[in-house]
């Protein structure tokens, strides 16, 4: 997180440009990585590895309060869940039927 | 009144307080896009567990996606540097990065705007054999002529079948039991759909005094408890209407979404749904054992209904073909289908092979790549199901339209309050630059929330 040192400031902005860096190369990544083998798994990786510079970098989750963290891990715990609800309707006797 | 905590922390949190609902709301947007992740990997995976379903893939244009991908990238690093200008304590320069923060964010919809476009105006047809057809230029008029009877539902009718009638409205009588009851109604328009009244008002005079006197002239629906009126009409007359407007279509009438039934007949001129430059052909879940014996192919072929029906009414009559022509067209899109096939595969392809693959474009002898741009005339009985690409077409434009427009709201909101911070809130940070600073850093914060959704939006729908 930037402080008032004005030093520091400017050492954040360089900090910001090679991250947006990063995040364009990652996104090339990602369209050439589709275009050579559409893999989900390789997609979606690269897609987490992006919002965690964004998260970390740009959002200042890097260097927060605790009482933020506290916020975001009961809600990634919460979002977790969410998608693994749609797993389980896979067992769900109406669909397990298709699938099966 | 001074609210405390705008700039220095709370010593219980740690933040200031604009911060902690920040995070609170970000929070709460979390678990509102999670959720529609979540219902997008669910209908993903049930089509995938369906045989004949498949996952429309590569249907958006992927420079489209990855330009706007930039864009954000781009703006999310715009807004940091004006966020830390403003620690800087250099205004000119907040807003010069500002300012870029909000082009970016037009540039992003105008580009969203012009992809919504594109899916608007382009349709699908599934035929009754599960074959599909894609393609642009539909024209879904039905002529219905020779009506003789209309049944109006008293509470519903808003007289919207009125504005389609083909020349003058002819004068109504009322029957009962076939016989007429000697009322006779002069329906308008104008009168049906005025402020005073949903139904005209000499309907609703005569209505009134057969209540009053005890006549129960009109009928009643027993199960649904509602009240119809039939009415003979002094001569048959024709309507001419898009079948999308219709509630339902038969053979001999049709029903409007006010439940008024018009018995007729559908004109000849008017026997099918007209695509004018089918550009994608998907026989991937079609029932069909044979090429032949596939409703693409009869009504691509020389079966076509278009080569002998008139076109001389409409737009149509711009694709006026002979048959022998529109046979070429089909054999041309079919084989030429099934050599690219077979260049794909290196080996000898059939029907079957065929309908692995979706057809979008194939190969001439000279090597270059076509695209198909024949017409087709699915008869109305033939239709199952016909749409531009919205919700209505797929599961998958549901949630692609669900996930991306409530995106582009976001964005859309994001960049009305970055605007305001950027060019309508000069004292404010004369006032107390400090706490300028942290609603730029709010601003910001919601602005890189927007940047990383988009960031998982981009693959999903894009790329797999």
């Amino acid at each position: 997180m930037a402080s008032d040192n004005p030093e520091e400031i400017l050492k954040s902005m360089k900090l910001y440009w090679k991250i947006g860096i990063a995040l364009l190369v990652c996104t090339v990544l990602t369209v050439v990585v589709a275009w050579i083998t559409p893999s989900i798994l390789v997609g979606m990786g690269i897609a987490t590895v992006k919002a965690g510079l964004v998260a970390a970098i740009f959002m200042h989750l890097s260097d927060e309060k605790p009482m933020i963290y506290k916020i975001m891990v009961y809600t990634v715990f919460f979002a977790v869940g969410l998608m693994f609800l749609t797993l389980l309707a896979l067992y769900d006797p109406v669909v397990s039927r298709v699938v099966n | 009144m001074q609210i405390p905590f705008e700039v220095k922390p709370r010593p219980d949190t740690g933040l200031w307080n604009a911060k902690l609902g920040i995070w609170l709301f970000l929070a709460s947007e979390v678990m509102l896009f999670g959720g529609l992740f979540s219902g997008y990997i669910f209908l993903r995976l049930g089509a995938a567990a369906e045989p004949d379903y498949f996952w429309p893939e590569g249907t958006l244009s992927v420079p489209f996606g990855f330009v706007n991908t930039i864009i954000l990238i781009l703006s999310s690093v715009f807004v940091v540097v004006a966020w830390l200008y403003v620690k800087l304590r250099d205004f000119r320069k907040f807003q010069i990065w500002m300012g870029l923060v909000v082009l970016c964010a037009l540039v992003f919809l105008i580009n969203k705007g012009f992809e919504y476009n594109a899916k608007f105006t382009h349709y699908g047809i599934k035929l009754t054999d599960n074959s599909i057809v894609e393609g642009h230029g539909i024209d879904d008029t039905i002529i219905y002529e020779g009506i003789n009877e209309v049944v109006l539902d008293i509470q519903r009718f808003n007289g919207e079948f009125l504005t389609l009638v083909d020349g003058e409205i002819p004068e109504f009588r009322e029957v009962v039991d076939g016989k007429p009851t000697g009322e006779s109604f002069a329906l308008s328009v104008k009168k049906v759909r005025g402020i005073e009244s949903r139904i005209n008002e000499g309907l609703k005079k005569a209505l009134k005094e057969d209540w009053d006197a005890g006549k129960k002239k009109v009928d009643w629906l027993p199960a649904m408890g509602v009240k119809q009126l039939i009415l003979v009409p002094s001569s048959p007359f024709s309507i001419r209407t898009s079948k999308g407007s219709l509630r339902k279509s038969f053979p001999d009438g049709a029903k409007f979404r006010d439940q008024s039934l018009l018995k007729g007949s559908i004109s000849a001129k008017t026997p099918g749904l007209f695509l004018h430059a089918v550009d994608r052909i998907d026989l991937r879940a079609c029932d069909a054992e044979k090429l032949e014996d596939s409703l693409v192919w009869k009504y691509l072929g020389d079966e076509s209904p278009l080569a002998g029906h008139d076109t001389s009414h409409d737009k149509r009559s711009a694709s006026n073909i002979s048959a022998a022509e529109h046979a070429r067209v089909a054999e041309k899109i079919f084989f030429g289908a099934l050599k690219q096939v077979e260049e794909e595969d290196g080996e000898e392809a059939d029907f079957d092979d065929l309908r692995s693959h979706s057809v979008k474009k194939w190969k001439d002898p000279e090597g270059s790549l076509l695209e198909s741009e024949a017409p087709i005339l699915v008869p109305w009985d033939e239709v199952r199901l016909y749409s531009n690409f919205t919700p209505k077409w797929n599961t998958y434009y549901a949630i692609y339209f669900t996930l991306t427009g409530l995106h582009g709201l976001h964005v859309l909101f994001g960049a009305v309050v970055l605007f305001y911070f950027g060019f309508c809130s000069k004292k404010f940070y004369e006032k107390n630059p400090e706490h300028f600073a942290n609603r730029v850093e709010v601003g910001g914060l919601f602005w890189h929330f927007v940047d990383l959704v988009w960031i998982f939006l981009f693959p999903i729908l894009y790329l797999m």
